[in-house]
């Protein structure tokens, strides 16, 4: 809670679905108080029905810019779907993309706070470390332990082979087809099967560095 | 980036699961779209207006570079998928040769029409080879047409009155007389 005279922040809430369950009355109850505190709080959202949402979201109190923000998220997907990243984005370009006329950069730590604090509300935003790297994850699943161990063994070479999952991880090969279906469902991965030594190569996309020449491997 | 003389090459040409076809839907549907952006784009500016499934040698079908090449059944998912977009058609029924449109006929028709007009060919006569290798066609897209696609086209525009076609003694002489 911020305390009397302490500054106002401009606050950003992003949520794909502005609709009536337990996570958007979070959200809203959030954005109000937030608002009568004299912060300037902007919600993002990709919809939001007049016919089914909380009444606040009308009255509010809170910006609700409706039409730039389905075409934020809007940017951010086809511009996932470009780079060939699926949900993974480099939020930071983004942003910087976007407020080009803004003086200060956006920092690295910046982003990871301002995620950090978006994670309070629920709903899929999360950041994730991969080896080296900090992805946010905007998928709504929920990536559990598995998936994330083989997120991390794909860092190596940008791609993992089911022996590999068997062997590093101790796995059946059920449970590792299982696994890897559930990434290739939700578009986190790809099959190869174009290798001359014919084995099932799966790549991951946000694990690898596209703007490298190559992605081959020996 | 990778060129193929002086065609630019996109970033996915060179991720090897690009050359898989893929089993999940929307990942699918995302990979045909990218590859048929590359087929419409390299054949236009290489003017390139049949592919062979079966070549070998066709630059787009394999990258030596990350030793991947597209199956038969992934090169004719693409061209069918062009062919379901109205950007292509099939030569055969045994889907062997591809004709791509990379501009469809009526957009051929109307580039005609305004060479046509832009040489002042209003009701005088050219031969269907000239229309094609000509010295009024060099510069301009109708160079190097592929012959059926320009018959199409002229077929198109007889059609609508535009133009008379006639034949000549041999195919070579085959004509074309524009309206006024």
């Amino acid at each position: 809670m911020a305390k009397k005279g302490s500054p106002k922040l401009n606050i950003a809430i992003i949520h794909p679905d502005l609709g009536i369950g337990g996570a958007e009355r979070l959200i809203v109850d959030a954005a109000v108080e937030l608002a009568s505190h004299g912060h300037k709080v902007h919600v993002f959202t990709a919809h939001h029905g007049k016919n089914r949402c909380f009444e606040e979201t009308i009255s509010g109190g809170f910006d609700k810019r409706l039409k730039e923000n389905v075409e934020y998220l809007e940017e951010l997907r086809s511009l996932a779907e470009r780079e060939g990243v699926s949900s993974q984005v480099s939020v930071r370009n983004m942003l910087h993309q976007r407020r080009k006329s803004d003086r200060e950069a956006v920092s690295e730590d910046d982003c990871l706070r301002a995620i950090s604090k978006l994670k309070v509300l629920g709903n899929g935003f999360d950041v994730i470390s991969v080896g080296k790297r900090k992805l946010v994850r905007s998928v709504p699943t929920e990536l559990n332990k598995d998936h994330n161990e083989i997120l991390e063994l794909a860092q190596a070479q940008g791609f993992v082979i089911v022996d590999e999952v068997e062997r590093r991880l101790s796995w059946t090969t059920g449970c590792a087809i299982d696994a890897f279906d559930t990434l290739l469902d939700e578009g986190l991965a790809m099959i190869d099967d174009g290798h001359k030594d014919g084995i099932r190569r799966y790549w991951f996309p946000c694990a690898s560095s596209i703007s490298t020449p190559g992605g081959a491997d020996t | 980036m990778q060129k193929l003389g002086d065609f630019k090459l996109p970033q996915f040409f060179n991720y090897p699961p690009y050359f898989t076809l893929q089993p999940v839907r929307d990942t699918r549907e995302k990979q045909i779209q990218l590859w048929k952006d590359l087929i419409l784009d390299y054949c236009k500016t290489q003017n390139v207006f049949v592919i062979a499934v079966e070549d070998q040698d066709f630059p787009l079908f394999s990258n030596p570079a990350i030793e991947r090449s597209l199956t038969h059944e992934a090169r004719e998912a693409f061209l069918s998928a062009l062919v379901s977009q109205g950007r292509a058609e099939w030569l055969d029924k045994n889907h062997r040769k591809c004709l791509i449109l990379w501009h469809r006929i009526q957009e051929w028709a109307n580039i005609i029409l305004e060479f046509v007009k832009e040489n002042g060919l209003e009701n005088s006569v050219m031969t269907v080879e000239e229309i094609r290798s000509g010295p009024e066609s060099r510069g301009t897209e109708l160079h190097g047409i592929d012959r059926t696609v320009l018959m199409r086209a002229l077929k198109l525009l007889e059609q609508k009155g535009k133009l008379a076609i006639f034949k000549g003694t041999t195919a070579d002489d085959e004509g074309v007389k524009f309206s006024a």
